[in-house]
């Protein structure tokens, strides 16, 4: 093999790795959204049938969002509706990530996560 | 050098396709997560609709209500769309037009999203077969298409379904 050819192997290699680095830290928010997303359904559901969030469902809801790594919480939910009322359940965090910048060099990103759905208390008796 | 040039193509076709899969890769998710989104909305929206209820038929059961299996509830049909179609409108932040607004996660805004079905399935209406799925309790079916743009695709109405039923509430 010439250095030449080495050198061309060796500038693709950098690039798979580069390329393969990036697509895993680029998806990792996505992947972090999903799981944000179907937490904070769970919630919307359990406002829908208790009318609210109890202390502990609260509390609950901020330790499942902690283990996802957000920070700066802001929970805004009702805490006891009667039935057919609306319910806002309105949840933010911030999600810090590290990536891969221009110059090779590691920096923060933080992206501010916004859930916000609205529906009516239902609660049945099941 | 000729075997060089063969190498340095070779490197660039996989360059290129390392390029455009990550295009692909990254467009997937984002359509993937706004799907997720768009679920999680319709399905807080198809919940709305249970709050309909037909008082007039729900006053004429008589059987079966001490079970929780077989105490039906009837929705006042159009009331429940209209409810259902109210929330959809709020939760994924549309205009009167269905156009979703600046508040909108939806990225594309110039375009309406597009409700195609909102389908209630009362006790007296099952057991229903719909698209494959079998439905025997009192369900709300959503159907909407969600304007998006997609790079290397350009712009599409992406289709999405969800049925809401009691047993959705937990």
């Amino acid at each position: 093999m010439s250095s030449g050819q080495i050198y061309i192997l060796a500038l693709v290699v950098i690039f798979l790795v580069m390329f393969a680095v990036g697509n895993i830290e680029y998806s990792l928010p996505f992947f972090q959204r999903l799981k944000f997303d179907n937490i904070c359904n769970k919630y919307l559901s359990i406002v829908q049938t208790e009318g609210g969030l109890s202390v502990k469902n609260r509390n609950d809801l901020l330790a499942d969002l902690e283990k996802l790594g957000l920070t700066d919480i802001s929970i805004n939910a009702p805490t006891k509706l009667e039935w057919n009322n609306e319910a806002l359940l309105k949840i933010e965090g911030n999600y810090t990530f590290n990536t891969v910048k221009g110059d090779l060099s590691k920096g923060d990103n933080t992206k501010r996560l916004v859930y916000e759905n609205k529906t009516r208390v239902m609660t049945l008796e099941r | 050098m000729g075997r060089t040039w063969i190498y340095i193509a070779f490197a660039t076709v996989i360059i290129l396709i390392m390029i455009l899969s990550t295009i692909f890769l990254i467009e997937f998710n984002i359509v993937i997560a706004l799907g997720n989104r768009v679920e999680n909305s319709l399905i807080g929206a198809g919940w709305t609709g249970f709050g309909e209820i037909d008082l007039e038929k729900m006053s004429e059961r008589k059987m079966g209500l001490e079970n929780p299996e077989t105490r039906d509830i009837f929705l006042n049909k159009s009331e429940a769309e209209n409810t259902v179609r109210k929330y959809i409108s709020e939760n994924l932040g549309l205009n009167s037009e269905y156009i979703p607004t600046g508040i909108s996660y939806i990225p594309h805004k110039t375009n309406p999203v597009i409700i195609d079905e909102i389908r209630i399935f009362n006790p007296d209406d099952l057991p229903a077969i719909d698209n494959e799925i079998t439905i025997t309790r009192t369900t709300i079916k959503i159907s909407v298409q969600i304007p998006m743009d997609i790079k290397g695709v350009g712009f599409v109405y992406a289709p999405k379904t969800v049925y809401v039923d009691i047993d959705s509430f937990n």
